[in-house]
């Protein structure tokens, strides 16, 4: 065997499959490429994303172990003071810091880090000006950072990016108000790593960053650096000292916090990215099915001439592995250009700058490239598989009898059926909710894999009855069309399954979108009832509500109702930090949708009161298998408390929130903070009235408020939603491409398979245009096939997507609701793939058909 | 067209592109072709026969010099049709026969021989001719069967009977017997010959075959690309 890969004779054989059949060769590269881009995109998007994430994680807090933050309120200077001084904590550093607009050229505004330190604290630790080999220059450079008024230092790339050099100003702008820096140094990262921590964020002193954001004494964070026998020693003493309010926590578990939000979501374009893959192996089959087919012939003769079963194998892998790498590579290029695209659509509505250029600069991982080969030889491989094993089993005598290009095998349809039924059934037992979300996708892709063996017998069974239909009437065209798929129902099947695939990837997505979309909307309108919403602007250094805010403005004539806020986090022992919402009165008392509620309680909110219970967010109730009528245990001023569960309410959050009334918040608390209010109007039809009346009331307060409307709240979470969801808008679109692939290499299929009888046709009188209606005829029953399966297909898809994968991935129940956009996307998609796909065969016919018909005999 | 069909060859080439150079295949050819008569072309694999017959057929130009198709006063300079005016003219004035038969594998016998009188557009009564030529060749019981399952002589007579269906003037055959055993090839000339000859059909046979130019009214060999007096 290995004499025979390392023979001229088999060189010079796969050549010639390259020679003889380019447009094969080039649909199967594209098969395997569209696949591996599609698979190695995302990863490379959400891999570099999530690097880039814990890169900024470490490069804003450097070597800091452990820090101190506080929420909702940031944290009085005095904490740091404190912390120095009465707790002796000196191995810590005081940071302030948001972001801000720069000018990035082009007049276009975009957003940067800004980090306040106190470098005399952090020097010890850490190293933001980096040095430059100089005692006396590293010094000059501290000097002229602590003495000029402000000074900022930025990263080379930043540096260049924004044409910087040391002396030039440098205009930041923060809301609304522009003040401009001098830049004092361009940190350059050296061998230990000095100066890294500053390569992709602005910094400056404090001091300036609280003057210019206007927060006097405040602090963002305190970042500490503690060794790990330190900080088992110090942290209880610690959480004990400090303010109700403020936490101390690792600093890596921010980034492990987000890797376990977005887990869900990678998982889920994961497998999407797979699903392309499958149909890529599909494409891949088809092709060398075809291929083989029409090899029929040299390859009896190969045999004929002393090549053995095994070395007919051999040949037909090899080729398909050929192609297979040729496809991989291409895919690993084309994955990193579409990657770009959707690391921009992943983390646009982040909008910062630093990130999305830190993003852009992280190396694809190794094992991105490696998955990618794999994924791709693996395609090509088992896409090639069987087309081999019908090679290798070609009889000599038979083949060289016939003339034929077309399969002469009896399609084994029934046992496909057979097949296809099992593999349905097991699917369908994966989803299951026993099973992990891994298997529970495993059991998708074996279920859509059974529907596609179910493929050639739908075919079969449409196609003979319209044959019926058809009997006696004079048609030849369409009976030639409604006849293809009987003569090659192994290709023809395998081509309107992967586009049947694809298409149902669009209707499914499309119609779990949809209905998420309409579920948020449903949601927003039970829950979104007040007509303005008052919640702290950015800017301000508490996000607490001056004093007597709620009562004095609900005495205002036009103010029918006021409810308070409080956003806070609360500490389970069991279950970490969790968000708690604190509600005076939930104005959605009678419109929320529970999935799970105390029996008895008729008014639940008013229950849950008596009872000093609280409610829990969908999410919470399926991360820690808790329900109504389970308790949770929380730390209060009382020490550990535990609540009553009275409710599970629906809701699109992706964390777990706690859901409070104020009067049990205030009994086991003892506060009274407030975060924000709404407001319910007497005239809901004006509010623009009531808006001004309340910027002005928290302006005089010095307290300056976001205020959103009932309308303008709800458009943001709307937008926020079609951001977070922008990125399978682009897997849809890359699905279309796979539709279109698959129909092109389909009906190119065809074509090559019926030139002799084209050529007959045009000899017997046929003009062009009735060629080109017979392949456009062809080419649309395909689709229309492939469009009229993937109805059903697509339908089942979105129905598993909402009620089995997105319950498991993010615990939310959303309503199924199909979306006639989608289907009639899909349908269009399909014939428009099919229509497209037969111009170039119509081109490529017209060009060339007379010339197949010379060399017929 | 109306009247006697004659068909004028003068001074036809024809060549095909091999690499940076062409292989000239037919060259300075010159027939006059006559209704009503059957003409052989005889040739050696590759001398060119094909390629004449699928200049007369339109489904190729020649690089040089013409074909004429006289009927009574009307002449048709065929090499200088668009491909449209040629198709259409084939459809209703040429059958042509091939030696592998070619009969469309997803169309049923009936549905081969009826398929240019579609194209056509023609009337019941070339359905019912097409019909009855049918069972002049013996294969009313196998109608409605496909191609595949026929033997190779029986699709040679389908084949036939499709090329006669619109009625056409003039007749191509290119290695019609090609395929066939001796008893299978004498039935098959037997059929042709006596089909083209109660049509008044202009017929053209390009064999290999020397047997078959006793047959003929006319004879000429093609030798290396030129027309040469067969003897």
């Amino acid at each position: 065997m290995k004499a025979l890969i390392a023979s001229r004779a088999f060189r010079v054989l796969l050549q010639s499959q390259w020679r003889r059949n380019p447009a094969f060769a080039c649909l199967i590269v594209a098969g395997v490429a569209l696949g591996v881009a599609m698979a190695s995109s995302i990863d490379i998007a959400s891999a570099s994303a999530l690097k880039a994430l814990e890169y900024s994680t470490q490069t804003l807090r450097g070597p800091a172990s452990h820090v101190i933050t506080a929420r909702p309120a940031r944290m009085p200077w005095q904490v740091y003071v404190d912390l120095r001084t009465r707790l002796g904590v000196r191995n810590s550093a005081p940071v302030v810091t948001d972001r801000v607009e720069v000018a990035a050229g082009g007049g276009q505004a975009r957003f940067m880090t800004l980090v306040g330190i106190d470098p005399m604290a952090e020097m010890p630790y850490r190293s933001w000006l980096g040095t430059t080999g100089s005692p006396e220059q590293d010094f000059d450079r501290l000097r002229r950072f602590i003495s000029t008024p402000y000074a900022l230092l930025v990263g080379a790339r930043t540096a260049e990016r924004l044409d910087l050099d040391v002396g030039s100003p440098l205009t930041l702008t923060f809301q609304g108000r522009n003040r401009t820096f001098q830049v004092v140094g361009i940190a350059q990262a050296d061998a230990r790593d000095a100066g890294r921590y500053a390569a992709d964020a602005l910094v400056t002193d404090i001091a300036n960053a609280m003057a210019f954001l206007e927060r006097p004494q405040v602090l963002d964070r305190i970042d500490l650096f503690l060794d790990p026998a330190a900080a088992a020693q110090a942290l209880p003493r610690l959480q004990e000292a400090l303010p109700a309010a403020a936490y101390v926590e690792e600093a890596s578990q921010t980034f492990e916090s987000i890797r376990r939000l977005t887990r869900a979501f990678r998982i889920n374009l994961g497998a999407l990215s797979l699903l392309a893959a499958v149909v890529g192996t599909f494409l891949i089959y088809n092709a060398l099915s075809f291929n083989v087919l029409k090899s029929r012939r040299a390859l009896g003769l190969l045999r004929a001439l002393g090549m053995t079963r095994v070395q007919i194998f051999a040949l037909v892998m090899a080729e398909a592995l050929a192609l297979g790498a040729a496809g991989s590579g291409a895919g690993l290029v084309a994955g990193r250009l579409l990657a770009e695209g959707m690391v921009n659509l992943i983390v646009q509505s982040y909008g910062d700058l630093y990130f999305l250029e830190t993003v852009r600069s992280v190396r694809a991982p190794a094992w991105v490239a490696g998955k990618g080969v794999l994924l791709g030889l693996g395609c090509a491989l088992l896409g090639a598989g069987a087309p081999a094993w019908e090679a290798a089993r070609t009889e000599v005598a038979h083949v060289m009898r016939s003339w034929g290009v077309a399969s002469e095998r009896q399609s084994a349809w029934k046992r496909r059926a057979a097949v296809g039924g099992a593999c349905v059934a097991v699917g369908g037992l994966l989803l299951l909710p026993v099973f992990p979300l891994a298997v529970t996708f495993g059991g998708i892709f074996l279920a859509l894999v059974g529907i596609s063996f179910l493929v050639p017998a739908c075919l079969q069974f449409c196609a003979r009855r319209a044959l019926q239909g058809l009997a006696g009437r004079s048609a030849p065209f369409l009976k030639m069309a409604l006849r293809q798929p009987l003569r090659r129902l192994d290709q023809t099947s395998v081509a309107v399954a992967a586009l049947m695939l694809s298409l149902s990837v669009v209707i499914g997505v499309g119609a779990m979108v949809g209905s998420f979309r309409a579920s948020v909307e449903a949601w927003l309108d039970q829950v979104v009832q007040a007509d303005i919403y008052v919640a702290p602007a950015a800017t301000n250094a508490t996000p607490f509500l001056p004093p007597g805010s709620a009562p004095a403005i609900a005495s205002w004539p036009a103010v029918a109702r006021v409810n308070t806020i409080l956003d806070t986090e609360a500490q389970a022992p069991e279950l970490g930090r969790l968000n708690l919402v604190v509600l005076s009165d939930d104005e959605a008392k009678f419109t929320r949708r529970y999935t799970s509620r105390l029996p008895s309680a008729v008014n639940l909110w008013e229950a849950a009161v008596q009872q000093d219970a609280l409610m829990i967010n969908e999410p919470m109730a399926r991360r820690h298998g808790l329900a109504a009528g389970d308790r949770v245990t929380l730390v209060t001023r009382q020490g550990p408390t535990s609540f009553l569960i009275a409710g599970v309410f629906a809701a699109y959050d992706a964390v777990p929130v706690l859901l409070m009334a104020r009067a049990v918040y205030r009994k086991f608390w003892a506060a009274e903070d407030v975060t924000g209010l709404s407001v319910t109007l007497r005239d809901a039809r004006r509010p623009e009235a009531a808006r001004s009346a309340l910027a002005a009331y928290f302006h005089a307060r010095a307290w300056p408020p976001q205020l959103l409307s009932n309308r303008e709240l709800r458009r943001e979470a709307l937008a926020t939603f079609d951001r977070t969801f922008a990125v399978t808008g682009a897997l849809q679109a890359l699905a279309m491409c796979v539709s279109f692939m698959s129909v092109l290499a389909s009906v190119m299929g065809l074509m090559l398979d019926q030139a002799r009888e084209f050529a007959t046709l045009r000899a017997v009188g046929a003009t062009k245009f009735r060629m080109g209606q017979l392949l456009v005829m062809e080419s649309g029953l395909f689709g229309l096939s492939a469009t009229a399966l993937a109805f059903p297909v697509g339908t089942l898809l979105s129905f598993v997507l909402i009620y089995v994968v997105n319950v498991r991935s993010f615990g939310w129940s959303l309503d199924w609701s199909l979306q006639p956009l989608e289907f009639g996307k899909a349908a269009a998609v399909g014939l428009a793939a099919a229509l497209l796909a037969s111009a170039y065969p119509i081109w490529h016919l017209n060009a060339r058909v007379l010339g197949q018909a010379q060399r017929m005999e | 067209m109306t009247g006697r069909l004659r068909i004028e060859i003068r001074n036809v080439a024809k060549s095909f592109p091999a690499g940076a150079t062409r292989i000239p295949v037919l060259q300075d050819v010159n027939w006059d072709l006559r209704a009503g008569a059957m003409s052989v072309l005889l040739g050696a694999s590759g001398s060119g026969k094909s390629t004449l017959i699928n200049l007369l057929a339109g489904l190729d130009a020649p690089d040089a010099g013409r074909i004429r198709l006289h009927a009574g006063d009307e002449t048709l300079e065929w090499h200088a049709l668009a491909d449209r005016e040629r198709t259409r003219f084939r459809l209703r004035h040429i059958g042509v026969i091939y030696q592998f038969f070619n009969l469309l594998p997803s169309l049923t016998v009936w549905e081969n021989v009826m398929l240019p009188l579609d194209l056509a557009g023609r009337s019941k009564a070339y359905a019912e001719r097409a019909r009855a030529l049918i069972q002049e060749v013996g294969l009313a019981s196998r109608m409605q069967a496909l191609p595949q399952t026929l033997s190779g002589g029986e699709q040679q007579r389908a084949a036939i009977v499709r090329a006669l269906a619109n009625r056409p003037a003039i007749i191509l055959a290119d290695e019609p017997t090609g395929n066939l055993d001796d008893a299978n090839s004498q039935a098959v000339m037997a059929l042709l010959t006596r089909l083209c000859t109660r049509q008044q059909a202009l017929l053209l046979v390009a064999t290999h075959a020397r047997e078959l130019a006793p047959l003929a009214q006319a004879t000429a060999r093609l030798e290396n690309g030129r027309l040469v007096p067969a003897g």
